[in-house]
C-alpha cells in the first residue's frame, strides 16, 4: 500500500466481530483507531481527524457520525450486513464504499487504500490551489506596483514638459529663425507625450483602469472624511 | 480679459488667483506671467494649506481668491479632494483644475463637482492665461448680479 506514513484509519464498530480485516490494515502500517461507541466516534473526529473512516452501519448514530466526517471532507467506507440496505439507502451518497459481509481483509485494504489515494490527491490539489491563489495575488500586487510606478513616471514626465511650454514665448515674434525653434520644441514636447502615451499602451497601463477606478475617487473620499 | 475690463470691474483691486501646485518650477513660472498680466498671486505647495486657507476665505477670515487654480496631484490633499471639500462652501470662487495625469475620468470628477474646466499639462501659456481671464471674468460677472 502507497500511503503517507502518518495515515490513520478511524473504524467505528460497536461489535469489535473483524478483529483479523483491521489487522490487516495494521499490517500495511495504517494507524488504527477504533471507537466502540458513537459518543467515542464523535469525540475522535473532532479532536484528531482520519484520513479514512470505516463504520459499521450497525452502529448507532450512524448518520451523525457520517455528517461529521463527510463535513470534513472525510471518505466513509460502510461495513454493512446483507439486511442493511435501508441504512445504506440513508446515507449511500456519502459512501466512498460499501463492503458487505462476509467482508474480505483484501477488500478493506484496497478500499482503504484508494480512499487514503483520493485524500492525498486532495490535499495536493488543495495545496496546488493555495499556492497558484499566492501566485495570482503576488502578481496582482506586482501589476499594481508596476501601474503606479509607471502612471508616476508619465505624471512626472508631463509636469516637466508643462514647464518648457509654459516658458516657451508666444508665436508671432517676428523672427523667423525663432519661430522656426519654438515650432520644433513644440512638436518635440509634442512626440514625447506620443511616445508616453504610446508605452503605457503597450504596457497596458492606464492610469485608471476603467474596471478599477481608484485613485481619483480615493482621492475625493479621503478629502470629504475630512 | 484686457486691462480696460480689468478696470471696470466691480472689485476695484488687481484680481486675485489663488494658485496650488506642487512643482516649484511651474508654480513659479505661472505665478511669474500671471503677476505681469495684472493678477495678485496667492500660491501654496500642497492641498492641506490650500484646504486651510481657502476654508479661512470662506469663513470671512481673509479676503477670498476671484479665481482658484488646483492641480490634481499634490501632497496632503489632491486638488479633486479641495474641490469636493469646496462644494460646501456658501461662495466658491471659479475654479479651474491643472494635471498632468492623462485620466478622462478627472475632466468628469472635475465638472461634476463644480469646476470651470480642466488644464492637461503639459500646456502653453496662452491656454492657461486664457482659462484664468475666462473664470475671472465669469466671478466678476456673478459678483455684478449679485450686487
Amino acid at each position: 500500500m502507497t500511503h503517507r506514513p502518518s495515515a490513520r484509519v478511524l473504524i467505528v464498530d460497536p461489535s469489535g466481530a473483524r478483529p483479523r480485516v483491521f489487522g490487516a490494515l495494521r499490517d500495511e502500517g495504517v494507524a488504527v483507531e477504533v471507537a466502540r461507541h458513537p459518543g467515542d466516534a464523535l469525540e475522535l473526529i473532532t479532536r484528531s481527524p482520519p484520513d479514512v473512516a470505516l463504520i459499521d452501519l450497525a452502529t448507532a448514530d450512524t448518520r451523525e457520525i457520517v455528517d461529521a466526517l463527510r463535513s470534513r471532507d472525510i471518505d466513509v467506507i460502510a461495513l454493512a450486513a446483507p439486511g442493511d440496505s435501508a441504512v445504506i439507502a440513508q446515507v449511500r451518497g456519502q459512501l466512498a464504499a460499501v463492503l458487505v459481509d462476509p467482508v474480505a481483509a483484501d477488500a478493506v485494504v484496497v478500499a482503504v487504500q484508494r480512499s487514503l489515494e483520493l485524500a492525498a490527491l486532495r490535499r495536493d490539489a488543495a495545496a496546488l490551489r493555495t499556492e497558484v491563489e499566492g501566485l495570482q495575488m503576488a502578481e496582482r500586487r506586482w501589476r499594481d506596483v508596476h501601474r503606479e510606478a509607471l502612471s508616476t513616471l508619465a505624471h512626472d514626465v508631463r509636469a516637466s514638459l508643462a514647464v518648457v511650454t509654459m516658458a516657451l514665448p508666444a508665436s508671432g515674434c517676428g523672427d523667423s529663425a525663432l519661430e522656426r525653434k519654438l515650432a520644433l520644441t513644440r512638436r518635440a514636447v509634442e512626440r514625447a507625450c506620443e511616445v508616453l502615451g504610446r508605452a503605457l499602451e503597450r504596457a497596458e497601463v492606464r492610469s485608471v483602469d476603467p474596471a478599477d477606478p481608484p485613485s481619483v475617487a480615493g482621492q475625493v473620499t479621503t478629502a470629504a472624511g475630512r | 480679459m484686457c486691462e480696460e475690463q480689468r478696470s471696470s470691474a466691480v472689485v476695484q483691486r488687481p484680481p486675485t488667483v489663488f494658485l496650488a501646485d506642487d512643482d516649484d518650477l511651474f508654480r513659479g513660472l505661472l505665478k511669474e506671467e500671471l503677476v505681469a498680466h495684472g493678477y495678485a498671486v496667492e500660491d501654496v505647495s500642497d492641498g492641506a494649506q490650500a484646504l486651510e486657507l481657502l476654508s479661512m476665505s470662506a469663513d470671512g477670515l481673509s479676503a477670498a481668491p476671484d479665481v482658484v487654480v488646483l492641480d490634481v496631484r499634490m501632497p496632503g490633499y489632491s486638488g479633486l479632494g479641495v474641490l469636493n471639500v469646496m462644494r460646501r462652501f456658501a461662495k466658491r470662487p471659479p475654479t479651474l483644475l491643472l494635471t498632468a495625469v492623462s485620466d478622462p475620468s478627472i475632466d468628469v470628477l472635475a465638472r461634476t463637482m463644480g469646476a470651470l474646466g480642466v488644464l492637461h499639462k503639459p500646456v502653453d501659456l496662452v491656454a492657461v492665461l486664457s482659462a484664468i481671464d475666462h473664470a475671472a471674468l465669469l466671478g466678476t460677472t456673478r459678483a455684478i448680479e449679485r450686487a
